[in-house]
């Protein structure tokens, strides 16, 4: 018989809501995990045929443990429909970047709430730590309005820290619709002169082709943002701007808006998830505490686990594995997701170390796929 | 530009998510100086020890090859035949004595079984009568050096760039990747051991992808007096090559060897336990890494399922005999990737080192390699094949077949190299593969 579907809602939510001041209690997450795992099984087509085919070749049911079990990898959502949910019931599909034949991988909401919550917990307590229950701040986001990009998950996101953070009142620095529009540098310096004369702290807010945009557009402008303001920078390049390293970029981005690095947060998010992880930085440099090596924080109710890709076990401290992560606020989607970017612990952290690189094999297959139409 | 569009997938912000090689250095060798390197007896040449190399020593390697030009082009034909067929007899021997097998198995991540099959199978056919009966038909005048880039995906792959230029008379520049140098290395080593006239027109320098200095003083030798550039390995270096060639001289001689593939057609008849050794071969044939490995295989009607069922058992035993090597993490990743979607859309038979999937007559999937295959069906035969091959253009560079004469007919045309199943990765010395001369830029074929 196993749990309702409103019985794992209610569980997941409670749960977030008990570790969303950054406490852990990670074996009632992991108690839950199993439950809802199961439950998922039973119900969504693709992770249950991945879980039987794992069965019968390598375990056996007897000691399962869907912990241990393959996740669904991310390419899967390309594929096949993960939801243990009928089309019907959507509420919203985020889809990711379409480049090969396959098309996007879709990622299928019956309901937005746990969503919300677990957005909102991490970004409370990672990149807006300081700001209370109720408070607020001003944002400037490099990117359009839910409204314009209606399948991206980061718009939806990004939209709803309006809601929760801005007060309504944010900046969006952007002109057009979300494929073929631009960056709104006007709005942009709007929002940032005026950051700097009224001394009101500012968040930028975007992903890190758009800074790197931004800082070609804004040419020979300096600013100096005050004391509080915060920038989250989220995603790669993609092709789409110029690639810069991590260590250049943060340094052209405190030169840009005068922040300091502490004030950098990278943000860590899918399509295929409904958490975000962020790094510890901003939360550790405001709590005065040291700052330590960037790493992402794990919510509490997210597992992330590096991992060997060809045994699935956890690779011990320190060493590069292939990251999976558990989150349990994929509820009606798929809670274990395998993907392929590398990465390993580092002390109560992680570390992402980017994309695996394609090897040889995979090099005619991107050509292939292309070839096929991407 | 498109922001907030999608989500951009797994990556933290700002982070790079290209992998990079740089401060490549070349491998123990000193300027103007003959080694004897530590693989294979090679003796190291036009480098300077310890430090990076110099597009200096490229200029100084390519005159070395110019200048024994004179020396290559006096001998017979049949003593140029003589040399290479021994110089590959050496090779063959010390892989079979172990130590250079050991090497190459290290430097190429294959089993050192799967190196000496790699081994023999590409070197044992180089012999004397073959190669001069292939050298007959080439008739040509002085030549500048030819200039190949080596791809680093197939361990045997370098042989015919290195060797065949020679057997025509014509000197060889060779850049190796310095992560898989080791046989180019042997061989040259081994030319200039039984015949140092035509071992001294062949040099093989090493450096890493994409040192872009480095790129451009190699095509600046190699383009002197009229000589052309091979490149094989990705379509990236192939681009990259080009655009230095191009930007010294618009008219300048770059033939490509980019990425590719092969397909498998199996026909409804050909359905066997020998049908799957064979094709298991071909997949198991250098772990899957190459562009002429299969990355699916086309079986006519639906015996998919059932055929998907003899290739496991095939490549279960394959592998006894000839071990999958190590699947480096990247390549491993997308193996997990192919294996889940496999499982979520299909059938997976899959073993720690091998794995088909069965996905009807589903899309293609392409492989990450390391024997990971897709079983699919093709109901309407050579007419379907035929469709879904030409959505690959030239990307598709072999296929394998199992089927009767007539089907073979239909077939001969689909990609550069059409075999049977289980000749995948041993073509004949005269098959022109990619569509080329069997010798690119060698003179007049």
């Amino acid at each position: 018989m196993g749990p309702s579907r409103a019985a794992l809602v209610a569980d997941v939510a409670a749960l977030i809501a008990r570790l969303a001041d950054g406490s852990r209690d990670d074996a009632a997450r992991d108690q839950l995990l199993e439950e809802v795992l199961a439950w998922q099984r039973a119900r969504v087509e693709p992770y249950g045929r991945i879980v039987s085919s794992w069965e019968a070749a390598e375990a056996g049911p007897s000691e399962l443990s869907l912990l241990r079990a393959p996740a669904v990898p991310t390419d899967v959502f390309r594929f096949a429909r993960v939801a243990a949910h009928s089309a019907e019931l959507d509420v919203r599909v985020f889809r990711t970047s379409g480049t090969t034949a396959q098309g996007r991988g879709e990622h299928c909401l019956r309901d937005l709430s746990l969503y919300e919550k677990a957005a909102e917990a991490a970004a409370r307590h990672a990149l807006f730590p300081d700001l209370g229950r109720d408070g607020a701040m001003a944002l400037c986001v490099l990117g359009p309005r839910d409204g314009v990009a209606r399948d991206s998950s980061l718009s939806f996101m990004l939209d709803r820290f309006d809601r929760w953070f801005g007060q309504g009142q944010s900046t969006f620095a952007w002109r057009g619709d979300a494929r073929s529009g631009e960056l709104d540098v006007e709005a942009l310096v709007t929002a940032l002169a005026r950051a700097q004369q009224s001394g009101e702290p500012l968040a930028l807010l975007g992903t890190s082709f758009a800074f790197v945009h931004a800082d070609d557009a804004l040419g020979i402008k300096r600013f100096s943002l005050p004391t509080g303001s915060r920038l989250m920078q989220t995603g790669g390049f993609k092709g789409r701007s110029r690639e810069v390293e991590p260590v250049a970029m943060r340094a052209m981005l405190r030169a840009r808006y005068g922040l300091r690095d502490a004030q950098i947060v990278a943000e860590y998010g899918m399509t295929e998830l409904s958490s975000q992880m962020y790094e510890t930085t901003l939360r550790d440099a405001l709590r005065g505490g040291e700052i330590g090596p960037r790493r992402l924080w794990v919510p509490g109710w997210v597992r992330a686990t590096p991992v060997d890709p060809e045994t699935l076990a956890g690779v011990p401290e320190g060493e590069v594995g292939i990251l999976r992560i558990d989150d349990l606020a994929n509820l009606d989607t798929a809670c274990a997701i395998q993907t392929s970017d590398r990465a390993r612990r580092v002390g109560d952290g992680i570390e992402v170390l980017g994309r695996a690189p394609g090897a040889t094999p995979r090099g005619c297959s991107i050509a292939v796929d292309a070839a096929l139409g991407g | 530009m498109s922001v907030g569009g999608d989500r951009l997938r797994g990556s933290v912000g700002g982070d790079r998510l290209r992998g990079s090689v740089g401060g490549d250095r070349l491998r123990g060798s000193v300027g103007g100086d003959r080694l004897r390197g530590s693989v294979g007896g090679d003796r190291l040449r036009g480098s300077v020890g310890g430090d990076r190399l110099r597009g200096s020593a490229i200029e100084t390697a390519r005159w070395r090859v110019a200048a024994a030009g004179a020396a290559l082009q006096a001998l017979p034909v049949e003593a140029r035949a003589e040399a290479i067929a021994a110089a590959c007899t050496r090779v063959r021997a010390e892989v079979q004595r172990g130590a250079l097998g050991d090497a190459l198995a290290a430097s190429s991540g294959l089993s050192v079984e799967g190196v000496r099959w790699g081994i023999e199978s590409t070197l044992s056919i180089l012999e004397p009568n073959a190669l001069a009966a292939l050298a007959a038909g080439v008739t040509r005048g002085p030549q500048a050096p030819v200039t190949v880039v080596l791809a680093g995906n197939v361990l045997t792959a370098c042989a015919r760039p290195l060797l065949l230029p020679l057997l025509a008379g014509v000197p060889v520049l060779a850049k190796a990747s310095s992560k898989d140098d080791a046989l180019a290395r042997a061989l040259s080593a081994a030319l200039r051991e039984v015949d140092a006239k035509v071992g001294d027109a062949c040099e093989v320098l090493s450096f890493a992808h994409g040192d872009a200095a480095l790129d451009d003083a190699l095509v600046r030798a190699a383009l002197r007096d009229d000589g052309c550039v091979n490149v094989y390995g990705s379509d990236e270096t192939v681009a990259a090559i080009e655009a230095a060639a191009r930007a010294i001289d618009p008219g300048a001689r770059v033939i490509g060897h980019g990425h590719g593939l092969g397909l498998c057609y199996v026909a409804r008849d050909a359905v066997s336990e020998a049908t799957a050794a064979a094709v298991a071969l071909d997949v198991c044939a250098y772990d899957q890494r190459g562009c002429l490995s299969p990355h699916a295989v086309y079986v006519e009607g639906s015996a998919g399922a059932r055929f998907a069922e003899l290739l496991h058992a095939a490549l279960g035993e394959r592998e006894a005999e000839m071990p999958r090597g190590a699947v480096p993490q990247e390549a491993a990743a997308q193996q997990l990737q192919w294996r889940g979607v496999a499982a979520a859309i299909g059938q997976l038979h899959a073993t720690a080192t091998h794995a088909v999937s069965y996905e009807g007559d589903g899309a293609l999937r392409p492989s990450p390699g390391y024997r990971n295959v897709a079983i699919l069906d093709c109901p309407r035969g050579t007419a379907e094949l035929t469709e879904r091959a030409h959505a690959l253009g030239g990307h598709l560079k072999a296929l394998g077949i199992a089927g009767d004469t007539d089907v073979k007919h239909e077939l001969a045309a689909l990609a550069p190299y059409v075999c049977p199943v289980s000749e995948m990765q041993s073509p004949g010395l005269s098959v022109e593969l990619d569509g080329l001369p069997v010798m690119p830029g060698v003179g007049v074929g």
